[in-house]
């Protein structure tokens, strides 16, 4: 399997950072987690490689391996969520929207649900639609835009309105009324599963 | 001015690109031949009961030690005595210590494997791969913090790894064969400018397993197993 090793060796070196990047996205700015999810999605990818996988090949299969390994994590992890969810610190508000915009971006996707963060950033780094979105996570196109509507209004709060375009279709979303109550139906969601 | 999010991820991704650490291309080789090689192995029928392995899955949270908190269900996992293992008769050493006389028994059902990369030591890190193997059904978790690797000349620990850790937990699921994600960065205990000298040494692995319920991260009691020594050479 020398081909192999050499594929990895260049995937992890001209590829490495790019994977960590979108990972960390992901993990709503967890590096330490982003660096197990790319290890851990490498080593799964090419543990079971067949010959004549390209480098370009195996990044994509890495990148979809890197979804899953992360949505598997949460789901895995929904008993310690509901309990961190309990004990969280209270949310410090809306962030004032600066030059250092970036930064508010990073703590607005670290205050998103998992599931949340994974479409926003499906949706609006890797530019998927909300149909591949569904098909990546597994999900119905249903759920993919409530969260993503959970998302944007979350995001919204801290970062003011949201380029939003297209994001959530048109189909009906669920939209509370007021615009004052997904942090409530949010943590009964969080909790509840 | 509504916010662009595109605009804001991609800045955002370029930051994590530029500060991204390398991965550590000999360790993931590593761990992808030994996936490999355990999947030939099972596919060709060769997989040998004492191997079927647990496995060590990456969940990125932090581990909690202690009660349950109210309403949190009663662990459900692996309850009673440890499998066999090798274990240590003391604590994990430190810089200076003798390592402690190792219990070995015969066929241990929980071994710590410890592979040695080319060069054994690469910029301050050892490059080791560390693979925690269980019984069947047995629920075992570890952190990355409880993983120790330790450099031994004469019976001396002369090298431990810094203090860096996220404390991660990985957790045990049927079927695959866990490794541990980073290599631990060895710290000289004497030398001032940070080198080791060429010389044979001995890698020695403590690993602090835990048990519990691994969907709460609570974990009951734990026990420390030892890997190694596996001889090392540095130039």
């Amino acid at each position: 399997m020398a081909q192999a090793d050499r594929t990895l060796e260049a995937l992890a070196r001209d590829r490495g950072p790019d994977l960590l990047a979108y990972a960390t996205l992901l993990t709503g700015g967890d590096r330490a987690a982003a660096q197990d999810l790319v290890q851990d999605a490498i080593v799964k990818v090419f543990g079971r490689m067949r010959a004549g996988f390209t480098p370009d090949v195996a990044e994509a299969y890495v990148r979809r391996t890197i979804l899953t390994l992360y949505v598997d994590g949460f789901r895995r992890r929904r008993g310690w969520a509901a309990v961190r969810h309990l004990v969280a610190a209270p949310d410090a508000g809306p962030a004032p929207h600066t030059a250092a915009e970036h930064l508010d971006l990073r703590a607005a996707l670290r205050d998103l649900a998992p599931q949340e963060r994974a479409v926003v950033v499906l949706r609006f780094y890797e530019d998927l639609t909300v149909p591949d979105v569904a098909d990546r996570m597994g999900l119905a196109e249903g759920t993919v835009k409530r969260y993503l509507s959970n998302a944007l209004h979350r995001l919204g709060a801290r970062l003011g309105p949201v380029d939003d375009d297209d994001a959530v279709g048109s189909l009906p979303v669920e939209r509370p009324s007021g615009g004052g109550a997904p942090e409530g139906r949010h943590a009964v969601e969080r909790s509840g599963r | 001015m509504s916010y662009d999010l595109r605009r804001g991820l991609d800045t955002l991704a370029a930051e994590e690109r530029a500060s991204a650490e390398a991965l550590p291309v000999e360790a993931l080789r590593t761990r992808a031949r030994r996936r490999r090689t355990a999947r030939t192995a099972a596919a060709s029928g060769l997989a040998v009961a004492t191997v079927a392995a647990v496995a060590v899955a990456a969940a990125a949270l932090p581990v909690r030690l202690g009660t349950p908190p109210a309403g949190t269900p009663a662990p459900t996992t692996t309850a009673g005595a440890w499998p066999s293992a090798v274990t240590p008769t003391g604590p994990v050493p430190g810089c200076g210590d003798v390592i402690p006389p190792i219990v070995r028994p015969q066929d241990p059902e929980i071994t710590v494997e410890v592979e040695v990369g080319v060069p054994p030591v690469q910029g301050g890190r050892v490059n080791t791969g560390v693979t925690i193997v269980s019984p069947p059904g047995f629920q075992v978790a570890y952190e990355d913090t409880g993983v120790v690797a330790l450099l031994v000349r004469d019976g001396v620990v002369v090298a431990v790894p810094d203090a860096g850790g996220a404390g991660v937990a990985y957790f045990s699921d049927a079927g695959e064969m866990g490794v541990l994600a980073r290599e631990p960065r060895a710290v000289p205990c004497a030398a001032d400018d940070g080198a080791l000298e060429p010389g044979t040494y001995e890698l020695y692995v403590f690993a602090e397993l835990l048990r519990g319920d691994p969907l709460t991260l609570t974990w009951t009691d734990a026990m420390t197993v030892v890997g190694g020594p596996v001889p090392v050479t540095l130039d």
